[in-house]
């Protein structure tokens, strides 16, 4: 048995103190870090924007709540074919949003901004994002694999993650070419490759970078930033919100079987 | 290629002794085990879906009619893990695909093997009734 | 943990998995000295990549069903996580072990009149579905409850300091589980996977979880439950690559008392990983049983 105050007793209580949060303290400085000096990312998160609505400035309107853009440079530089898409996804809004109306997987990176909270869970080998809506969830795996080769698409992607000093570093491939980047209509193709960047600025605050380049409907990267809150109410917990189900009871509950299931 | 411990029979004689209560849809809910089929047509194309991946053939009738079966296999997770790729089985690949038959008599059936004109079987991961395959049910290296 | 490999014939496979509760023999007393290393903060490390066998809701003198049961026999499929279920080469740990109901032993299950009739009447409207609210759970690809998941796909557990966190590569399940000593939450908050409260006793996890609403099925001839469910699991792990597992079943308006079932989870391969399972995004069960899609919007159902 290790004596009680001694160096396993003291990095044990370091590491517990350096993942809770420190509520009605100063938040400036104190990044949890793990024992490999990495900042520590793990706990509940979400945004306070507008962006699931449209990521780019927006005018309020009945249930959709006006924003500023957090596109840098304001606008999404669409291919002039794939910017008639897009108009053409807004029009049509009610009826095609993959997340919104279908509740599908939103993808990435419209998962981070949906407005709902998400958890992560960072272990060193694997950080697990785990989000409310749809009960969502991707691994983002650290331990220096690369994207497989000859995999399908997923609809929350391939993520693999590296540090850069004190930023989490996230690359994104093999997104499914179904999920939109929000309610606008704003969206991409299955050649979308993302690269995130997560970099803790205190305790309770991560800034969200992430980079977008899909040659097939931009025409040059553009980036989305973003701040991520912790959330310190007391014993947070991601619940559950089951779209499909919901949705499911609403477009079938009173339906009357055609057929057998093919 | 290393020695591996395939736990199939075991797995097999597990599920023999209490069959887990749950996949997720039944195979009998969809499928007939008494309607086995076998086509022989070409790879229309591959939908790599969860819960279950789907191959696309185009079978060429007797009066040169080509119908487009659809064959559910198994969640490409389980395909994926089992050497599959996206490019395994590109369009235009000659195929024999044996499985049974939709309930609904539509062209859609269940896979049970999907043989490659070189004579390779890749299982279709899919679901199969109980009691069929089980005399396929010997491990494989 | 070292891997070593090694055939077995089909005679030895099926002695090892023979369902009866035995007396403890003198290989699982010593099996049963293992213990775990610690985590971070003193938990019993279950960390890593599983396989989940055994765990399941038999019953004796059930009514028959129309889903029929289903199996992947013969197929490397259902067991492989990479190369196959991972274990020693010494599986006496494995051997003589009860899997499924274990109480009531007969497996007649303790219904309340009542509730079994109800049950009884429900399950032919089943195939082909009466209305939605007939359609099999897992065809739906609604949340599994504590036992539909698929173990044809892998589990992985990992731990930090007060959590111990159970994600299911089946339906994308993550179960995070506080070990910090808090209490369930508000009894109005209802949830599939219900609320889980872990805590250790001895080289134990102890997981209770209550809060469940009425929506998932426990299996083929139980196919839904009241929103008085609650569960308490026992997770131990007895070898290096051997979970024990339990699970105590309790649904005072279903049934007159609890009931236990026994399983495992065995290691995987340690380089798996888990994968998306996107289950709702590709299911056509509800528009083919109803003639029309989930979303009137245009061509979300396929690529």
């Amino acid at each position: 048995m290790t004596p009680k105050r001694g160096p396993r007793f003291k990095a044990v209580l370091a590491m517990f103190l350096s993942v809770i949060p420190a509520v009605g303290q100063a938040q400036t400085g104190n990044i949890p870090r793990g024992p490999d000096g990495k900042p520590d990312l793990s706990g509940v998160w979400q945004v306070l924007n507008s962006a699931a609505w449209d990521l780019q400035d927006h005018t309020g309107a009945l249930d959709f709540p006006p924003g500023q853009s957090v596109v840098e440079g304001g606008t999404i530089p669409y291919l002039p074919a794939a910017a008639a898409k897009q108009r053409d996804n807004f029009e049509h809004r009610e009826t095609d949003d993959p997340a919104e109306v279908t509740c599908y997987l939103p993808g990435v990176p419209r998962a981070t901004y949906m407005p709902f909270p998400f958890e992560i869970i960072q272990t060193p080998n694997v950080i697990v994002f785990s989000y409310e809506f749809a009960h969502a969830r991707r691994h983002v795996f650290t331990d220096g694999s690369p994207h497989p080769a000859g995999f399908p698409d997923f609809w929350m992607g391939d993520s693999r993650g590296r540090w850069e000093g004190d930023t989490l570093v996230v690359d994104v491939t093999n997104l499914d070419e179904r999920t939109w980047l929000d309610r606008a209509g704003n969206f991409h193709s299955d050649a979308l490759h993302v690269v995130a960047r997560y970099t803790p600025i205190d305790a309770s605050h991560v800034m969200y970078e992430a980079t977008l380049e899909d040659p097939k409907v931009f025409s040059r990267p553009w980036k989305i930033s973003m701040p991520l809150y912790r959330r310190i109410d007391k014993n947070v917990k991601i619940l559950e919100y089951e779209c499909v189900y919901y949705l499911q009871d609403k477009r079938y509950g009173n339906a009357k079987p055609v057929g057998v299931p093919q | 290629m290393k020695t591996r411990l395939y736990l199939l029979v075991a797995v097999a004689a597990l599920l023999a002794f209490h069959r887990p209560a749950l996949a997720h849809h039944s195979f009998a809910a969809e499928f007939d085990a008494n309607k086995p089929v076998t086509v022989n047509g070409t790879v229309n194309k591959m939908d790599w879906v969860n819960p279950h991946s789907w191959i696309y053939v185009d079978v060429k009738g007797a009066d040169g009619t080509v119908v487009t079966w659809r064959f559910e296999m198994g969640p490409p997770n389980a395909l994926l893990r089992m050497g599959w790729r996206k490019d395994s089985i590109p369009p235009g690949t000659e195929v024999k695909i044996e499985g049974y038959r939709a309930k609904s008599g539509q062209p859609v059936a269940n896979a049970k093997t999907v043989t490659l004109p070189d004579g390779r079987e890749l299982f279709s991961g899919g679901s199969t009734p109980p009691g069929l395959g089980e005399a396929a049910a010997v491990a494989k290296p | 943990m070292k891997a070593v490999l090694s055939r077995i014939s089909a005679a030895t496979a099926v002695l090892a998995f023979v369902v009866t509760a035995v007396p403890l023999s003198a290989q699982e007393k010593a099996a049963a000295k293992y213990v775990a290393p610690r985590t971070a903060d003193n938990h019993p490390d279950m960390q890593g990549a599983w396989a989940r066998r055994g765990v399941g809701l038999q019953e004796a003198n059930a009514p028959s069903t129309p889903l029929g049961d289903f199996g992947s026999t013969g197929q490397p499929y259902p067991t492989v996580f990479n190369t196959g279920v991972f274990t020693t080469q010494d599986r006496s740990v494995l051997q003589g072990r009860p899997a499924g109901v274990i109480d009531p032993a007969d497996r007649v299950l303790p219904w309340r009149p009542e509730a079994d009739a109800a049950r009884r009447a429900f399950i032919p409207k089943m195939i082909p579905p009466a209305s939605l609210a007939y359609v099999e759970k897992a065809a739906r690809c609604v949340l599994p409850g504590p036992l539909e998941a698929d173990d044809r796909h892998p589990y992985q557990i990992i731990q930090r300091p007060g959590y111990f966190v159970m994600m299911y590569e089946y339906n994308h399940v993550t179960r995070v589980i506080p070990t910090d000593g808090r209490a369930h939450v508000g009894s109005n908050v209802q949830l599939f996977m219900g609320d889980p409260v872990g805590h250790r006793e001895g080289e134990t996890l102890v997981v209770d979880t209550t809060n469940f609403n009425d929506k998932t099925s426990l299996g083929r001839t139980v196919p839904y439950h009241s929103d008085a469910l609650h569960t308490v699991e026992r997770f131990t792990r007895i070898d290096p690559n051997v979970l024990d597992y339990q699970i105590t079943i309790e649904d005072p308006k279903m049934f007159t008392r609890p009931i236990k079932i026994a399983g495992t989870f065995q290691a995987a391969d340690p380089k798996t990983e888990l994968m998306e399972f996107a289950c709702a995004e590709g299911s056509q069960v509800l528009p083919n049983v109803f003639g029309f899609e989930l979303a009137p919007g245009r061509g979300q159902a396929s690529k």
